[in-house]
Protein backbone atom coordinates (compact mmCIF):
# COMPACT_ATOMS: atom_id res chain seq x y z
CA UNK A 1 0.00 0.00 0.00
CA UNK A 2 1.02 3.70 -0.76
CA UNK A 3 3.17 4.57 2.38
CA UNK A 4 1.03 7.92 2.78
CA UNK A 5 -2.16 5.84 2.29
CA UNK A 6 -1.59 4.19 4.99
CA UNK A 7 -0.20 6.74 7.17
CA UNK A 8 -4.02 8.72 6.41
CA UNK A 9 -5.21 4.98 7.72
CA UNK A 10 -3.18 5.04 10.80
CA UNK A 11 -4.31 8.52 12.06
CA UNK A 12 -7.88 7.76 11.10
CA UNK A 13 -7.04 4.34 13.64
CA UNK A 14 -5.13 6.51 16.59
CA UNK A 15 -8.48 8.90 16.48
CA UNK A 16 -10.39 5.75 17.06
CA UNK A 17 -12.17 5.69 13.16
CA UNK A 18 -11.61 2.97 11.34
CA UNK A 19 -10.86 2.95 7.76
CA UNK A 20 -12.79 0.80 6.34
CA UNK A 21 -15.88 -0.26 8.43
CA UNK A 22 -18.50 2.70 8.87
CA UNK A 23 -20.58 2.28 12.42
CA UNK A 24 -24.26 1.19 11.61
CA UNK A 25 -25.41 4.71 13.41
CA UNK A 26 -23.62 6.87 11.01
CA UNK A 27 -24.88 4.57 7.89
CA UNK A 28 -28.52 4.85 9.54
CA UNK A 29 -28.13 8.55 9.60
CA UNK A 30 -27.17 8.72 6.65
CA UNK A 31 -29.69 6.66 4.81
CA UNK A 32 -31.83 8.50 6.69
CA UNK A 33 -31.03 12.00 5.52
CA UNK A 34 -31.43 10.12 1.73
CA UNK A 35 -34.32 9.01 1.95
CA UNK A 36 -35.07 12.61 2.86
CA UNK A 37 -33.59 14.19 0.19
CA UNK A 38 -34.93 11.56 -2.45
CA UNK A 39 -38.32 11.63 -1.33
CA UNK A 40 -38.47 15.76 -0.78
CA UNK A 41 -39.28 15.36 -4.81
CA UNK A 42 -42.89 14.55 -3.52
CA UNK A 43 -43.89 18.57 -2.44
CA UNK A 44 -42.15 20.19 -5.45
CA UNK A 45 -45.40 18.31 -7.52
CA UNK A 46 -47.56 21.59 -7.11
CA UNK A 47 -50.45 23.23 -9.22
CA UNK A 48 -49.34 26.86 -9.55
CA UNK A 49 -50.28 29.88 -11.55
CA UNK A 50 -49.45 33.02 -12.95
CA UNK A 51 -51.53 36.24 -11.42
CA UNK A 52 -50.75 39.04 -13.39
CA UNK A 53 -51.26 41.92 -11.30
CA UNK A 54 -49.99 44.44 -13.79
CA UNK A 55 -51.22 44.97 -17.89
CA UNK A 56 -49.23 42.73 -19.70
CA UNK A 57 -51.17 43.62 -22.68
CA UNK A 58 -54.94 45.08 -23.26
CA UNK A 59 -56.28 41.63 -23.51
CA UNK A 60 -54.50 39.56 -20.79
CA UNK A 61 -55.42 42.49 -18.53
CA UNK A 62 -58.13 40.50 -17.11
CA UNK A 63 -56.24 36.89 -17.53
CA UNK A 64 -55.48 34.98 -14.29
CA UNK A 65 -54.35 31.40 -16.43
CA UNK A 66 -54.45 28.39 -14.50
CA UNK A 67 -51.74 25.61 -14.72
CA UNK A 68 -52.30 22.20 -12.94
CA UNK A 69 -49.66 19.48 -12.06
CA UNK A 70 -48.04 19.44 -14.89
CA UNK A 71 -44.92 18.85 -12.97
CA UNK A 72 -46.67 16.32 -10.89
CA UNK A 73 -50.02 15.20 -12.00
CA UNK A 74 -51.16 11.69 -11.13
CA UNK A 75 -53.95 10.68 -12.51
CA UNK A 76 -55.73 7.13 -12.01
CA UNK A 77 -56.33 5.12 -14.87
CA UNK A 78 -56.49 1.81 -17.08
CA UNK A 79 -53.01 0.88 -15.76
CA UNK A 80 -51.74 1.80 -12.08
CA UNK A 81 -48.59 1.17 -13.03
CA UNK A 82 -48.20 4.19 -15.30
CA UNK A 83 -49.65 6.07 -12.54
CA UNK A 84 -46.72 4.66 -10.30
CA UNK A 85 -44.15 4.83 -13.20
CA UNK A 86 -44.69 8.79 -13.21
CA UNK A 87 -44.67 9.49 -9.52
CA UNK A 88 -41.78 7.67 -9.00
CA UNK A 89 -39.78 9.74 -11.54
CA UNK A 90 -41.16 12.47 -10.98
CA UNK A 91 -39.83 11.65 -7.10
CA UNK A 92 -36.29 11.78 -8.57
CA UNK A 93 -36.71 15.28 -9.93
CA UNK A 94 -35.52 18.36 -8.10
CA UNK A 95 -36.19 21.30 -10.09
CA UNK A 96 -37.80 21.26 -13.93
CA UNK A 97 -37.70 23.81 -16.56
CA UNK A 98 -39.74 24.38 -19.73
CA UNK A 99 -41.34 26.51 -22.52
CA UNK A 100 -44.14 28.10 -22.18
CA UNK A 101 -46.67 29.99 -24.55
CA UNK A 102 -49.56 31.55 -23.56
CA UNK A 103 -51.93 32.73 -26.20
CA UNK A 104 -55.04 34.65 -25.05
CA UNK A 105 -57.87 36.02 -27.54
CA UNK A 106 -60.73 38.58 -26.92
CA UNK A 107 -64.14 36.95 -27.37
CA UNK A 108 -65.37 40.18 -28.27
CA UNK A 109 -62.99 41.57 -30.87
CA UNK A 110 -61.09 38.43 -31.28
CA UNK A 111 -57.48 40.47 -30.90
CA UNK A 112 -54.95 37.61 -30.21
CA UNK A 113 -52.09 38.87 -27.85
CA UNK A 114 -49.22 35.83 -27.48
CA UNK A 115 -45.98 35.85 -25.25
CA UNK A 116 -43.50 33.01 -24.38
CA UNK A 117 -42.05 32.63 -20.80
CA UNK A 118 -39.73 30.27 -19.31
CA UNK A 119 -40.93 28.60 -16.22
CA UNK A 120 -38.44 27.28 -13.58
CA UNK A 121 -39.51 25.23 -10.48
CA UNK A 122 -38.08 24.07 -7.45
CA UNK A 123 -38.94 22.85 -4.20
CA UNK A 124 -41.75 25.15 -3.23
CA UNK A 125 -40.73 27.98 -5.59
CA UNK A 126 -41.16 29.03 -9.17
CA UNK A 127 -40.00 31.73 -11.55
CA UNK A 128 -41.76 32.55 -14.80
CA UNK A 129 -39.91 34.63 -17.74
CA UNK A 130 -42.16 36.36 -19.77
CA UNK A 131 -40.91 37.34 -23.17
CA UNK A 132 -41.93 39.21 -26.15
CA UNK A 133 -40.15 39.52 -29.05
CA UNK A 134 -37.24 37.84 -27.38
CA UNK A 135 -36.90 40.61 -24.97
CA UNK A 136 -37.38 39.51 -20.85
CA UNK A 137 -40.47 41.84 -20.30
CA UNK A 138 -42.17 40.97 -16.77
CA UNK A 139 -40.96 38.06 -13.67
CA UNK A 140 -43.07 35.95 -11.54
CA UNK A 141 -41.50 34.38 -8.45
CA UNK A 142 -43.50 32.30 -6.38
CA UNK A 143 -42.44 31.01 -3.06
CA UNK A 144 -45.82 29.22 -2.12
CA UNK A 145 -44.72 27.91 1.28
CA UNK A 146 -44.02 31.74 2.62
CA UNK A 147 -46.86 32.78 0.25
CA UNK A 148 -45.26 35.34 -1.06
CA UNK A 149 -45.68 36.37 -5.40
CA UNK A 150 -43.16 38.86 -6.72
CA UNK A 151 -43.78 40.68 -10.01
CA UNK A 152 -41.60 42.49 -11.76
CA UNK A 153 -42.25 44.73 -14.95
CA UNK A 154 -39.63 45.23 -16.97
CA UNK A 155 -40.74 47.61 -19.67
CA UNK A 156 -42.28 49.72 -16.96
CA UNK A 157 -40.03 49.17 -14.38
CA UNK A 158 -41.76 48.73 -11.36
CA UNK A 159 -42.44 45.54 -9.14
CA UNK A 160 -44.80 44.38 -6.74
CA UNK A 161 -45.28 41.66 -3.49
CA UNK A 162 -48.30 39.64 -3.21
CA UNK A 163 -48.80 37.58 -0.12
CA UNK A 164 -50.97 34.96 -1.30
CA UNK A 165 -54.07 34.54 1.14
CA UNK A 166 -54.41 31.67 3.83
CA UNK A 167 -56.65 29.71 1.68
CA UNK A 168 -54.24 29.41 -1.63
CA UNK A 169 -51.49 28.58 0.66
CA UNK A 170 -53.10 25.93 2.60
CA UNK A 171 -53.68 24.51 -0.99
CA UNK A 172 -50.40 24.53 -1.99
CA UNK A 173 -49.29 23.16 0.96
CA UNK A 174 -51.49 20.41 0.75
CA UNK A 175 -50.11 19.26 -2.87
CA UNK A 176 -48.62 16.28 -3.11
CA UNK A 177 -48.74 13.70 -5.72
CA UNK A 178 -51.32 11.80 -3.21
CA UNK A 179 -53.83 14.46 -2.35
CA UNK A 180 -53.68 15.48 -6.35
CA UNK A 181 -54.68 12.19 -7.36
CA UNK A 182 -57.79 12.09 -4.63
CA UNK A 183 -58.33 15.18 -6.07
CA UNK A 184 -58.78 13.96 -9.52
CA UNK A 185 -60.74 11.42 -8.82
CA UNK A 186 -63.26 12.65 -6.22
CA UNK A 187 -63.27 16.11 -8.37
CA UNK A 188 -63.29 14.85 -12.14
CA UNK A 189 -63.28 12.42 -14.70
CA UNK A 190 -60.55 11.89 -17.89
CA UNK A 191 -59.69 9.95 -20.88
CA UNK A 192 -57.72 8.43 -22.82
CA UNK A 193 -57.04 10.22 -26.00
CA UNK A 194 -54.63 8.07 -27.72
CA UNK A 195 -50.98 7.68 -28.77
CA UNK A 196 -48.90 9.76 -30.97
CA UNK A 197 -45.70 11.39 -31.50
CA UNK A 198 -45.48 14.79 -29.54
CA UNK A 199 -42.31 17.71 -29.67
CA UNK A 200 -41.04 14.26 -31.55
CA UNK A 201 -41.85 12.05 -28.82
CA UNK A 202 -43.94 8.68 -28.71
CA UNK A 203 -46.36 9.78 -26.12
CA UNK A 204 -49.74 8.77 -24.31
CA UNK A 205 -52.61 11.00 -24.26
CA UNK A 206 -54.93 12.01 -21.09
CA UNK A 207 -57.61 14.38 -21.57
CA UNK A 208 -59.13 16.18 -18.44
CA UNK A 209 -62.25 18.62 -18.67
CA UNK A 210 -63.07 19.20 -15.06
CA UNK A 211 -62.50 22.91 -13.87
CA UNK A 212 -62.28 21.77 -10.00
CA UNK A 213 -58.84 20.71 -11.24
CA UNK A 214 -57.60 24.22 -10.50
CA UNK A 215 -57.19 26.29 -7.76
CA UNK A 216 -60.27 27.55 -5.82
CA UNK A 217 -60.62 31.61 -5.99
CA UNK A 218 -60.30 31.08 -9.63
CA UNK A 219 -62.78 28.36 -10.62
CA UNK A 220 -65.59 30.82 -10.82
CA UNK A 221 -64.05 32.72 -13.40
CA UNK A 222 -62.86 30.01 -15.68
CA UNK A 223 -65.67 27.64 -17.97
CA UNK A 224 -64.65 25.57 -20.63
CA UNK A 225 -61.90 24.20 -19.41
CA UNK A 226 -59.78 21.11 -21.25
CA UNK A 227 -56.65 19.91 -20.29
CA UNK A 228 -54.30 17.18 -21.95
CA UNK A 229 -50.90 15.89 -20.84
CA UNK A 230 -49.01 13.84 -22.86
CA UNK A 231 -46.43 12.00 -21.28
CA UNK A 232 -43.52 10.23 -22.93
CA UNK A 233 -43.89 6.22 -23.27
CA UNK A 234 -40.78 5.22 -22.80
CA UNK A 235 -39.56 7.40 -20.02
CA UNK A 236 -43.04 7.65 -18.38
CA UNK A 237 -42.62 11.88 -18.29
CA UNK A 238 -44.43 14.48 -19.29
CA UNK A 239 -43.51 16.27 -22.22
CA UNK A 240 -46.58 18.34 -23.33
CA UNK A 241 -49.34 20.28 -21.28
CA UNK A 242 -52.10 22.06 -23.16
CA UNK A 243 -54.63 23.97 -21.11
CA UNK A 244 -57.61 25.93 -22.64
CA UNK A 245 -60.36 27.86 -21.12
CA UNK A 246 -62.43 30.85 -21.20
CA UNK A 247 -61.86 33.34 -18.50
CA UNK A 248 -64.19 35.50 -17.17
CA UNK A 249 -66.20 35.54 -20.24
CA UNK A 250 -64.27 37.51 -21.80
CA UNK A 251 -61.24 35.90 -23.00
CA UNK A 252 -60.51 32.67 -24.47
CA UNK A 253 -57.00 31.46 -23.44
CA UNK A 254 -54.37 28.34 -24.39
CA UNK A 255 -51.37 27.77 -22.78
CA UNK A 256 -49.23 25.45 -23.89
CA UNK A 257 -45.98 23.59 -21.73
CA UNK A 258 -43.43 21.71 -23.49
CA UNK A 259 -40.18 20.91 -23.27
CA UNK A 260 -39.35 20.19 -20.41
CA UNK A 261 -35.79 19.23 -19.20
CA UNK A 262 -35.32 17.76 -15.46
CA UNK A 263 -32.72 18.60 -12.78
CA UNK A 264 -31.30 21.57 -14.42
CA UNK A 265 -28.25 23.24 -12.65
CA UNK A 266 -29.44 26.73 -10.84
CA UNK A 267 -27.69 29.00 -8.77
CA UNK A 268 -28.10 28.68 -5.33
CA UNK A 269 -30.15 32.44 -5.31
CA UNK A 270 -32.13 31.32 -8.62
CA UNK A 271 -35.37 31.72 -7.38
CA UNK A 272 -34.74 34.98 -5.29
CA UNK A 273 -35.95 37.90 -6.77
CA UNK A 274 -33.50 40.03 -8.19
CA UNK A 275 -35.45 43.50 -8.27
CA UNK A 276 -33.30 46.40 -10.03
CA UNK A 277 -32.17 49.33 -7.66
CA UNK A 278 -34.01 51.81 -9.75
CA UNK A 279 -37.53 49.85 -10.38
CA UNK A 280 -40.22 51.56 -7.89
CA UNK A 281 -43.48 50.32 -6.85
CA UNK A 282 -46.59 50.92 -8.68
CA UNK A 283 -47.81 53.47 -6.37
CA UNK A 284 -44.54 55.32 -6.17
CA UNK A 285 -44.83 55.98 -9.67
CA UNK A 286 -44.88 60.06 -10.60
CA UNK A 287 -46.31 61.47 -13.95
CA UNK A 288 -45.96 65.04 -16.06
CA UNK A 289 -49.22 63.97 -17.57
CA UNK A 290 -48.21 64.07 -21.38
CA UNK A 291 -49.55 61.67 -23.31
CA UNK A 292 -47.07 60.28 -26.05
CA UNK A 293 -49.19 57.66 -28.11
CA UNK A 294 -48.56 59.72 -31.04
CA UNK A 295 -45.29 60.91 -30.40
CA UNK A 296 -43.63 62.89 -31.54
CA UNK A 297 -47.47 64.86 -30.91
CA UNK A 298 -47.90 65.25 -27.99
CA UNK A 299 -51.55 65.90 -25.96
CA UNK A 300 -51.40 67.33 -22.45
CA UNK A 301 -53.41 65.75 -19.85
CA UNK A 302 -55.91 68.03 -18.33
CA UNK A 303 -54.66 68.93 -14.57
CA UNK A 304 -51.93 67.27 -14.07
CA UNK A 305 -49.01 68.68 -13.65
CA UNK A 306 -47.36 69.34 -17.67
CA UNK A 307 -50.58 71.06 -18.24
CA UNK A 308 -50.67 73.06 -14.87
CA UNK A 309 -47.27 73.93 -15.60
CA UNK A 310 -48.04 75.54 -19.10
CA UNK A 311 -46.99 72.82 -21.71
CA UNK A 312 -49.87 72.93 -24.48
CA UNK A 313 -51.13 69.98 -26.93
CA UNK A 314 -48.82 70.94 -29.66
CA UNK A 315 -46.19 72.08 -28.57
CA UNK A 316 -42.91 70.18 -29.82
CA UNK A 317 -40.88 68.91 -27.16
CA UNK A 318 -37.16 69.78 -27.34
CA UNK A 319 -35.59 68.79 -24.52
CA UNK A 320 -36.23 66.75 -21.46
CA UNK A 321 -33.51 67.17 -18.44
CA UNK A 322 -30.41 66.35 -20.37
CA UNK A 323 -32.14 64.27 -23.11
CA UNK A 324 -32.36 66.23 -26.48
CA UNK A 325 -34.79 65.09 -28.67
CA UNK A 326 -34.15 64.20 -31.87
CA UNK A 327 -35.78 62.53 -35.28
CA UNK A 328 -34.67 59.11 -33.80
CA UNK A 329 -36.01 59.36 -30.49
CA UNK A 330 -39.17 57.32 -29.86
CA UNK A 331 -41.82 56.93 -27.94
CA UNK A 332 -40.06 54.69 -25.99
CA UNK A 333 -36.90 56.58 -25.75
CA UNK A 334 -39.56 59.77 -24.39
CA UNK A 335 -41.40 57.33 -21.74
CA UNK A 336 -37.97 56.17 -20.58
CA UNK A 337 -36.61 59.92 -20.00
CA UNK A 338 -40.10 61.15 -18.34
CA UNK A 339 -40.22 58.24 -15.85
CA UNK A 340 -39.57 58.21 -12.68
CA UNK A 341 -40.65 58.72 -8.65
CA UNK A 342 -43.78 61.26 -7.64
CA UNK A 343 -41.82 64.26 -6.67
CA UNK A 344 -38.91 64.67 -8.92
CA UNK A 345 -38.75 67.11 -10.84
CA UNK A 346 -38.00 67.54 -14.95
CA UNK A 347 -37.19 70.37 -16.91
CA UNK A 348 -38.89 70.07 -20.19
CA UNK A 349 -37.97 72.88 -23.02
CA UNK A 350 -40.65 72.89 -26.01
CA UNK A 351 -40.57 74.78 -29.13
CA UNK A 352 -43.94 76.92 -29.75
CA UNK A 353 -44.28 78.47 -33.13
CA UNK A 354 -41.23 80.86 -32.66
CA UNK A 355 -40.87 80.58 -29.20
CA UNK A 356 -38.73 78.00 -27.37
CA UNK A 357 -40.36 77.80 -23.76
CA UNK A 358 -38.58 76.22 -20.44
CA UNK A 359 -40.77 74.33 -17.56
CA UNK A 360 -40.27 72.41 -15.09
CA UNK A 361 -43.04 69.99 -13.88
CA UNK A 362 -43.09 67.86 -11.11
CA UNK A 363 -44.55 64.19 -11.22
CA UNK A 364 -47.50 63.60 -9.85
CA UNK A 365 -49.45 60.59 -8.67
CA UNK A 366 -52.71 59.61 -11.53
CA UNK A 367 -55.32 60.82 -10.32
CA UNK A 368 -57.70 58.16 -9.05
CA UNK B 1 -9.67 3.14 -2.08
CA UNK B 2 -10.97 4.41 -5.24
CA UNK B 3 -9.00 6.02 -8.04
CA UNK B 4 -9.60 9.56 -8.54
CA UNK B 5 -11.87 7.77 -12.23
CA UNK B 6 -13.55 5.78 -10.15
CA UNK B 7 -14.86 9.28 -7.62
CA UNK B 8 -15.56 11.18 -11.26
CA UNK B 9 -17.38 8.43 -12.15
CA UNK B 10 -19.47 8.45 -9.41
CA UNK B 11 -20.41 11.40 -8.99
CA UNK B 12 -21.88 11.16 -12.78
CA UNK B 13 -23.66 8.88 -11.11
CA UNK B 14 -24.75 10.90 -8.29
CA UNK B 15 -25.90 13.62 -9.99
CA UNK B 16 -28.58 11.30 -12.11
CA UNK B 17 -30.08 10.62 -8.84
CA UNK B 18 -28.90 6.75 -8.17
CA UNK B 19 -28.85 6.16 -4.59
CA UNK B 20 -26.52 3.55 -5.07
CA UNK B 21 -23.97 6.25 -5.82
CA UNK B 22 -24.63 8.61 -2.60
CA UNK B 23 -23.93 5.58 -0.88
CA UNK B 24 -20.41 5.03 -2.39
CA UNK B 25 -19.59 8.48 -2.04
CA UNK B 26 -20.06 8.12 2.03
CA UNK B 27 -18.38 4.89 2.19
CA UNK B 28 -15.39 6.46 0.54
CA UNK B 29 -15.39 9.94 2.36
CA UNK B 30 -16.52 9.65 5.30
CA UNK B 31 -14.50 8.37 8.01
CA UNK B 32 -11.24 11.04 6.48
CA UNK B 33 -13.92 13.29 6.55
CA UNK B 34 -15.06 12.78 9.80
CA UNK B 35 -11.31 13.03 11.52
CA UNK B 36 -11.17 16.11 9.73
CA UNK B 37 -14.00 17.85 11.33
CA UNK B 38 -12.84 16.66 14.48
CA UNK B 39 -9.73 18.11 14.06
CA UNK B 40 -11.13 21.87 13.05
CA UNK B 41 -14.09 21.18 16.07
CA UNK B 42 -13.32 20.04 18.99
CA UNK B 43 -16.53 19.54 20.71
CA UNK B 44 -19.01 17.37 20.26
CA UNK B 45 -20.60 18.76 17.35
CA UNK B 46 -19.13 16.43 14.98
CA UNK B 47 -22.22 14.27 14.21
CA UNK B 48 -24.36 16.99 13.77
CA UNK B 49 -21.71 18.58 11.19
CA UNK B 50 -21.38 15.61 9.74
CA UNK B 51 -25.15 15.59 8.59
CA UNK B 52 -25.29 18.64 7.27
CA UNK B 53 -22.40 18.39 5.26
CA UNK B 54 -23.89 15.59 3.23
CA UNK B 55 -27.32 17.31 3.27
CA UNK B 56 -25.37 20.17 1.24
CA UNK B 57 -24.08 17.96 -0.43
CA UNK B 58 -27.28 15.87 -1.48
CA UNK B 59 -28.23 19.31 -2.68
CA UNK B 60 -25.57 20.95 -4.57
CA UNK B 61 -23.99 18.06 -6.15
CA UNK B 62 -25.66 18.85 -9.40
CA UNK B 63 -24.18 21.95 -9.50
CA UNK B 64 -20.23 20.38 -9.12
CA UNK B 65 -19.31 21.88 -12.79
CA UNK B 66 -15.82 19.67 -12.83
CA UNK B 67 -16.50 16.03 -11.24
CA UNK B 68 -12.98 15.68 -10.56
CA UNK B 69 -12.73 17.74 -7.95
CA UNK B 70 -15.38 16.35 -6.01
CA UNK B 71 -13.11 15.99 -3.28
CA UNK B 72 -12.17 19.82 -2.83
CA UNK B 73 -15.73 20.43 -3.16
CA UNK B 74 -16.49 18.76 -0.61
CA UNK B 75 -14.15 19.44 1.91
CA UNK B 76 -14.82 23.08 0.84
CA UNK B 77 -18.23 22.39 1.78
CA UNK B 78 -17.20 21.01 5.23
CA UNK B 79 -15.02 23.99 5.89
CA UNK B 80 -17.48 26.43 5.61
CA UNK B 81 -20.03 24.40 7.79
CA UNK B 82 -17.48 24.07 10.46
CA UNK B 83 -16.60 27.57 10.61
CA UNK B 84 -20.08 28.62 10.33
CA UNK B 85 -20.97 27.07 13.66
CA UNK B 86 -17.89 28.78 14.56
CA UNK B 87 -19.12 32.80 13.63
CA UNK B 88 -22.52 31.78 14.72
CA UNK B 89 -20.75 30.72 18.45
CA UNK B 90 -18.18 33.85 18.06
CA UNK B 91 -15.29 31.21 18.43
CA UNK B 92 -14.01 32.05 14.83
CA UNK B 93 -10.27 32.42 14.78
CA UNK B 94 -8.95 34.51 12.46
CA UNK B 95 -6.26 33.52 10.48
CA UNK B 96 -2.89 34.84 10.63
CA UNK B 97 -0.76 36.85 7.83
CA UNK B 98 1.69 34.75 6.27
CA UNK B 99 4.51 35.68 4.62
CA UNK B 100 4.78 33.17 1.66
CA UNK B 101 8.12 31.54 1.53
CA UNK B 102 10.67 32.52 -0.86
CA UNK B 103 12.34 29.67 -1.19
CA UNK B 104 11.34 26.15 -1.66
CA UNK B 105 10.12 24.40 0.84
CA UNK B 106 10.71 20.94 2.03
CA UNK B 107 7.42 18.80 -0.02
CA UNK B 108 8.24 15.14 1.09
CA UNK B 109 7.07 14.94 4.27
CA UNK B 110 9.04 13.12 6.93
CA UNK B 111 6.11 11.15 8.42
CA UNK B 112 5.69 7.27 8.28
CA UNK B 113 2.83 5.04 9.80
CA UNK B 114 4.72 4.26 12.55
CA UNK B 115 4.55 7.48 13.74
CA UNK B 116 0.87 8.18 13.33
CA UNK B 117 0.07 8.03 16.98
CA UNK B 118 2.51 10.59 18.06
CA UNK B 119 1.43 12.66 15.11
CA UNK B 120 -2.45 12.41 15.68
CA UNK B 121 -1.58 13.84 19.89
CA UNK B 122 0.33 16.36 18.60
CA UNK B 123 -1.84 17.16 15.76
CA UNK B 124 -4.06 18.04 18.23
CA UNK B 125 -1.85 20.83 20.04
CA UNK B 126 -0.80 23.10 17.53
CA UNK B 127 -2.47 26.26 15.99
CA UNK B 128 -5.66 25.08 14.02
CA UNK B 129 -4.83 26.86 11.18
CA UNK B 130 -2.00 24.74 10.59
CA UNK B 131 -3.64 21.53 12.02
CA UNK B 132 -6.41 21.96 9.05
CA UNK B 133 -3.53 21.98 6.24
CA UNK B 134 -1.58 19.22 7.50
CA UNK B 135 -4.88 17.30 7.94
CA UNK B 136 -5.73 18.07 4.51
CA UNK B 137 -2.17 17.01 3.49
CA UNK B 138 -2.07 13.65 5.39
CA UNK B 139 -5.42 12.52 5.17
CA UNK B 140 -6.61 12.97 1.35
CA UNK B 141 -2.89 13.27 0.29
CA UNK B 142 -4.43 16.80 -1.00
CA UNK B 143 -2.10 18.92 -3.57
CA UNK B 144 -1.09 22.41 -2.31
CA UNK B 145 -3.10 23.44 -5.12
CA UNK B 146 -6.12 21.67 -3.66
CA UNK B 147 -5.69 22.54 -0.35
CA UNK B 148 -5.50 26.43 -1.63
CA UNK B 149 -8.50 25.59 -2.99
CA UNK B 150 -9.99 24.59 -0.39
CA UNK B 151 -9.29 26.80 2.51
CA UNK B 152 -9.11 29.35 -0.27
CA UNK B 153 -5.51 31.24 -0.26
CA UNK B 154 -2.44 31.08 -2.82
CA UNK B 155 -0.56 27.86 -3.42
CA UNK B 156 2.04 29.82 -2.02
CA UNK B 157 0.47 30.07 1.67
CA UNK B 158 -0.69 27.12 1.65
CA UNK B 159 3.52 26.19 1.06
CA UNK B 160 4.57 28.37 3.92
CA UNK B 161 1.41 27.37 5.63
CA UNK B 162 2.37 23.67 5.34
CA UNK B 163 6.43 24.11 6.45
CA UNK B 164 5.29 25.92 9.50
CA UNK B 165 3.02 23.59 10.11
CA UNK B 166 5.57 20.62 10.14
CA UNK B 167 7.66 22.72 12.01
CA UNK B 168 5.39 23.27 14.79
CA UNK B 169 4.27 19.31 14.55
CA UNK B 170 8.06 18.38 14.82
CA UNK B 171 8.51 20.71 17.60
CA UNK B 172 5.36 19.10 19.55
CA UNK B 173 6.15 15.50 19.09
CA UNK B 174 9.93 15.82 20.28
CA UNK B 175 8.10 17.49 23.48
CA UNK B 176 6.50 14.84 23.96
CA UNK B 177 9.60 12.34 23.98
CA UNK B 178 11.58 11.88 26.99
Amino acid sequence: MDKNKKLSEELLKADSIDPANIPDSEHKMFEQLLDKHLNSGKSKQVIWRIIMKSNISKLAAAAVIIISVFMGINFLGGSSVALADVAKKLEQVTNGVFKKTTTTYSLKNNNKDEFDSLTYYADGVMLENMYRDNKLIYQVYVTFLKGVLVNIDHQKKEYGKIELNNEDIQEFSQLSPGNIVNLLLSKGEYKRIGRKAVDGILSDGFEFNDKRIMLSFDKNNIEDVTIHLWVDVKTVLPVRFEISGIVQNTLKANVIMYEPQWNVELEDDFFEPKIPEDYILPEERGYVGINLQNWPDIKVSPGMPAGKAGIKDGDIILKINDNIITESTTYSDAMDMLWGKIGEKDIIIVQRGEQTLTFEVEKAPLPK
Amino acid sequence: MESEKQIENIVIRCKSGQREAFEELFEHYQPRLKYYVRRLNSNSETDDILQDIWMKVFRKIRKLKDNNSFGVWLYRIARNEVFGRFRKNEKFIELPDEQELTEHSDDNHEFSAEDAKHLHNALNKIQPYHREVLTLFFIEQMTYQQIAEVIGCSIGTVRSRIFYAKQSLRKEMESNNG
